[in-house]
């Protein structure tokens, strides 16, 4: 009983320290070539990941910080993680193609490649769409009162 | 060569490090997430939902795993959708698992390594079938919401962000693998059906190329995950989380009971109208819900075009939390949760009268086809009562029409200004007297049932109909039994759902001890309300009874022969289509003697209606509605007459006095005089009754014909 | 200010009437009596008063020890306290002796205004305001359909057969009240909890000034000489729609004839 309630009163340091070693594990492991490092710092790292998140999720909402710098560069950083999530896969699928023509350059093109390069065609479409979708959801959901006005006017829509 | 592949192929040192090393964020991020829930689930009121445990956890594997709610024939687009979505991401969250406990558990520690040979064959297929899975939900998740929008739906920015999320993520699966094989190119590439096609594509790239491709998309893939297992603990794909707890924490008491306030005396805070008034599994219940507008499918508010919709009404309560500290909270929140703040945002809110309209409160039947309908068991009804309660009890700010039913219900012991000593004149319209209660228990005698009239079956001349019917075929078929009369009073069930639980308590404790004063058993009522209230609230006040519903009764006296019919109805012939009470079917599981009764009338033929049984779309009147104006949106009585038109019947048949005395309405309203009846299943079955004096005639008859 | 409200407890009118032929009263049997309804409508004028202009509403019932039903009825709907005047010596009196005990009450409350029904649910005398306001020296303002204060005035609006007067008077004063003025709210179960603890004084004969043989059954000098049924005649017309619309003109001839309309 006691250990715990130790425990839990300095769950946040337990937190991070269970993250510096697990972090130091993984380095060291991958360094030497000792696989088993990995299940050790896999466990320390999401332990102190999950120590630290209850431990800040369980306290009084206090970060406005947070939320107002997440609502001043919120546009900025989805664009950019919008970019970092899509660009290499469109990339990727784009190569597609020019492998494709590169093949139909050799005079060696048959059916399979040309399914594939249809699937990647099909999800660069798809993938593309949902992004265009999602992305202009968010920015008229954090455009500075468009977010009462997504409500507002879905809402009337219908009444 | 034995087929398999080196985990994180390509991938160099400070791949590997960050990867594990990341790992903090998402478990992280999850863990905030459900911690800063589980914070506001912690100031809620108590109530015991750790009873039963082997259910609950059974519970949550039929529903969570096998789909049991989600998957319904009535909603097969959407059922199919979520399936594929689940079982996609569950497969390749295993598959991922499975490579996990591969690479850094069996080989490092036992130096085992089974992925290879034929599971990694049968492995590659599974989680190409499965990454296809989840593209094809949620790409038929994405045309339900952008281009069949069905009227239940509405969407938030993070409805569309969560589908996107989960797209792009097996979209980068599938890349990362055919990158892999249009360098490796190993010769089982085939079993990765989706990828080898698109490996073949590219395999005429310099490897240089794909190899930088591969590692661009590795990082962007891991990227993803973190930010996507992040964003979830903001989003309602925290579901998979609330929704489970939500259905292991699920009501098992019956759906009928409303849970009373205990010590109303001394209770100092009474009903919903702030944070702390809500229970913690209320509170869970609202960070569980997903908007799947299921709640909605069968509404009678929301398809008369009423301010309530319960799933708004959950969105609502959901902004309500967010702004005291919640998750939505912010402008951020706000902007991605737009349903949750339909009548603004900000915590110096009210909770009555500023996030939930009193129109919204007033509205609902208690019909409990949103509860039905729901896949993570949440429970409108109570929390719409709750805040009734608030308002009647601490605030009397109600209906005006309310006003005379509760003065009533306070002083005569019915809804209306009759007289209890009115309560028995029905019986006059009888051949054969009924005895009182008193009579028979002074008298030393036993009956087999009393009869439990109700306040409509006593007074109302068109439900007195019903109970004359009844009492007749009671009669033809040598049961015994006897009524209260003008010691019968109010179940309590009206000045129960509009909130006036004080009253009902009083009124519940009266006819419990009236009950058990006669020393009553068995009961019969053709009340469902009444029905429901004697079966579930009753006991609570020590009021024990075997109690029937008069459906239930009169299949059963048909079935056994008891009461014999006439080849031809004097009251209907032709096509019968059957309403289901909500009090009787839903809430009390009463869907087939009804319809066995029915299907034994001579010359009928039953036609259900599209919404039957637990689906059935309320008459209008429960929950305290059949007293107040209907002033919103149109009339919920005539939207289900003519429901019953489109049948084709003539006769619209009836279990409920609240439903006949809606549908009479609903029928004048309709401008349907002409073409359909409503009539009491009592009234139905007595109208092709054989009695016995018909019998004596027949028997007079058959001597005087001549022999043949 | 401080508005007094005169309220009485009846036999719920709902209930059939019954008279004891003996004594030639109404039976009241506790359990079925009630705050008169007409009386509701009192106590809510003096609530919603006291909300606009801020004050005291107090209530003031003359009865059996089980009027204070009546009394906590009205205190559960929002009145401050009440004071009911009970004694053995008061059973039997007449409008004016109930009028002496209750202005000898309400005098020393020195109140701004005095509210009463029109006439109350049992007797049906409308006697008691008229006397009371003598009693009182107040002006008396009958049938008011509305009320409002400004200042030292109040206005009323006067239902009369054809419309309404508006009269005023200068406070103090008393006023009846009609159903027209608003309908009487339903007490929260908060107010019927709360009522339970305000403040209820109970006064008898002693100390009310007045002599014993000015009251009560000795003190009166109305008698009820005999009690009789009334055959009910049957009313109303029955007006059969026959689809041409002449029901509507028919029976808005009828409600002409007997002046409804
Ligand atoms: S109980 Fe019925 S009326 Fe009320 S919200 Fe649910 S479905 Fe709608
Ligand atoms: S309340 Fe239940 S049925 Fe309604 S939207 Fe939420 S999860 Fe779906």
């Amino acid at each position: 009983m006691t250990t715990l309630t130790t425990l839990w009163r300095h769950i946040t340091e337990f937190g991070w320290l269970a993250i510096v070693l697990g972090i130091a594990t993984i380095v060291a492991g991958e360094l030497v070539g000792w696989g088993g490092a990995r299940l050790v710092a896999a466990a320390l790292v999401s332990a102190g990941g999950l120590a630290l998140g209850i431990s800040y999720g369980i306290r009084e909402p206090g970060r406005r910080r947070v939320r107002g710098w997440l609502a001043r560069y919120g546009r900025a950083l989805v664009w950019l993680l919008a970019a970092l999530i899509t660009l290499p896969a469109a990339l990727a699928l784009g190569a597609a193609a020019i492998g494709s023509v590169v093949l139909v350059s050799h005079g060696s093109i048959d059916a399979m490649p040309l399914a594939g390069l249809a699937v990647a065609a099909g999800m660069l479409t798809a993938m593309t769409a949902v992004a265009f979708v999602a992305l202009r959801a968010t920015r008229a959901a954090l455009s500075k009162d468009g977010a009462r006005q997504v409500g507002v006017d879905t809402w009337e829509r219908r009444s | 060569m034995i087929p398999t592949r080196e985990i994180t192929w390509n991938v160099d040192l400070i791949g590997r490090v960050a990867l594990y090393a990341l790992l903090a964020l998402p478990a992280g991020f999850l863990a905030f997430g459900l911690a800063r829930r589980a914070r506001m689930w912690r100031l809620g009121q108590p109530d015991d939902r750790f009873d039963r445990l082997p259910s609950r956890l059974w519970g949550a594997l039929v529903q969570g795993i096998l789909h049991a709610r989600i998957v319904r024939r009535r909603n097969l687009y959407g059922g199919v959708m979520h399936a594929l979505v689940f079982w996609g991401f569950v497969i390749l969250f295993i598959g991922t698992v499975i490579v996990m406990v591969e690479h850094d558990v069996a080989v490092p520690l036992f130096g085992l390594s089974f992925y290879r040979g034929n599971f990694y064959l049968g492995f590659k297929l599974a989680m190409n079938l499965a990454g296809l899975m989840l593209i094809a939900g949620v790409l038929m998740a994405f045309a339900r919401r952008l281009m069949l929008q069905p009227a239940t739906f509405e969407s938030s920015a993070d409805d569309l962000v969560v589908l996107a999320f989960l797209l792009v993520l097996s979209v980068q699966g599938f890349i990362l693998q055919a990158l892999r094989l249009a360098v490796e190119r190993d010769p089982w590439a085939p079993w990765s059906f989706v990828s080898y096609p698109m490996s073949l594509a590219l395999q005429s790239l310099p490897e240089r190329w794909l190899r930088g491709l591969h590692l661009v998309n590795w990082w962007s893939h891991t990227l993803t995950t973190t930010v996507f297992l992040a964003y979830v603990a903001y989003s309602k794909m925290i579901h998979p989380f609330t929704g489970l707890a939500s259905v292991v924490f699920r009501r098992l008491r019956p759906p009928g009971r409303l849970d009373p306030i205990e010590n109303l005396e001394e209770a100092n805070r009474l009903g919903i109208a702030g944070l702390e008034d809500f229970t913690w599994a209320q509170l869970l219940q609202v960070d569980a819900c997903m908007h799947c507008g299921r709640c909605l499918e069968y509404c009678p508010t929301f398809r008369t075009g009423k301010p309530l919709r319960p799933r708004d009404l959950i969105l609502e309560v959901a902004g309500y939390v967010a702004d005291r500290g919640g998750i939505f909270s912010g402008e951020l929140g706000q902007g991605m949760n737009a349903a949750r703040f339909r009548w603004g945002a900000g915590a110096e809110r009210e909770l009555i009268g500023g996030v939930v309209s009193t129109e919204e409160i007033w509205d609902c039947t208690t019909c409990g086809a949103c509860m039905e309908q729901c896949p993570v068991y949440i429970e409108h009804v109570p929390l719409i009562v709750g805040m009734r309660r608030n308002l009647v009890l601490e605030r009397s700010e109600f209906p005006g029409e309310l006003t005379a039913v509760f003065t009533n219900l306070e002083r005569l012991g019915s809804p209306y200004q009759f007289r209890p000593a009115q309560r028995a004149d029905w019986t006059r319209k009888l051949e054969h007297p009924v005895p009182e209660m008193a009579e028979v228990v002074a008298s030393g005698e036993d009956v087999d049932y009393l009869l439990w009239v109700g306040c409509l079956g006593s007074f109302d001349g068109r439900n007195q109909r019903t109970t004359i019917a009844l009492a007749r075929i009671l009669q033809a078929a040598g049961i015994r039994f006897a009524i209260l009369g003008r010691e019968e009073t109010c179940t309590g069930d009206p000045a129960r759902r509009v909130g006036n639980e004080y009253l009902a308590q009083l009124l519940a404790q009266q006819a419990v001890e009236t009950l058990n004063a006669c020393q009553v058993r068995k009961i019969v009522t053709t009340c469902p309300h009444c029905f429901n209230a004697i079966r579930n609230e009753f006991p609570q006040l020590g009021g024990h009874y075997e109690v029937v519903h008069h459906s239930q009764l009169i299949s059963t006296l048909l079935a056994e022969g008891r009461i014999r019919l006439q080849s031809g109805s004097a009251v209907a012939q032709g096509k019968v289509t059957y309403h289901d009470p909500c009090y009787l079917g839903r809430y009390n599981r009463v869907f087939d003697e009804p319809r066995a009764a029915l299907s034994a009338l001579p010359g009928i033929q039953l036609a259900e209606m599209p919404r039957n049984r637990s689906r059935s779309f309320c008459c209008g009147g429960g929950g305290g509605r059949m007293f107040m104006e209907e002033t919103r949106g149109q009339r919920i009585n005539q939207a289900r007459v003519r429901e019953a038109l489109e049948t084709g019947a003539e006769v619209l048949a009836a279990a409920c006095p609240f439903c006949m005395t809606m549908f009479e309405d609903g029928i004048r309203g309709a401008g349907a005089e002409g073409s359909l009846q409503v009539l009491d299943i009592a009234e139905l079955v007595a109208g092709a009754l054989v009695t016995p004096r018909d019998d004596s005639r027949a028997a007079a008859g058959a001597g005087l014909e001549p022999p043949a | 200010m401080k508005i007094c409200v005169c309220v009485k407890h009846v036999p719920d009118p709902n209930l059939p009437v019954q008279v004891d032929p003996d004594t030639r009263r109404l039976v009241r049997d506790p359990v079925h009596c009630i705050l008169d309804p007409a009386d509701e409508y009192g106590v809510e004028t003096a609530l919603r008063l006291v909300m606009g202009h801020g004050g005291e509403v107090v209530v003031v019932s003359m009865g059996p020890p089980a009027a204070e039903d009546a009394l906590r009825r009205a205190m559960a709907m929002g009145a401050d306290r009440a004071i009911l005047v009970s004694d053995e010596a008061l059973a039997g009196s007449d409008v004016l002796a109930t009028a002496r005990a209750l202005a000898a009450v309400i005098r020393p409350e020195q109140p701004d205004l005095v509210i009463c029904a029109t006439e109350s649910t049992d007797a049906y005398t409308g006697l008691l305001p008229g006397a009371l306001a003598a009693l009182l020296d107040l002006p008396q303002l009958t049938f008011a359909r509305a009320v409002t204060i400004e200042g030292n005035t109040v206005t009323v609006q006067r239902a009369t057969e054809t419309g309404y007067q508006l009269i005023q008077a200068a406070l103090p004063a008393l006023i009846t009240v009609t159903a027209s003025v608003g309908e009487p709210r339903y007490p929260s179960f908060k107010g019927l909890m709360a009522a339970k603890r305000k403040p209820l004084d109970t006064r008898g004969v002693a100390v009310l000034g007045v002599e014993p043989h000015e009251v009560g059954e000795r003190g009166a000098r109305e008698r009820v000489i005999e009690v009789r049924e009334v055959r009910q005649v049957k009313q109303g017309k029955r007006i059969v729609d026959d689809g041409n619309g002449d029901s509507v003109e028919e029976i808005l001839a009828f409600l002409r004839s007997i002046q409804v309309v």
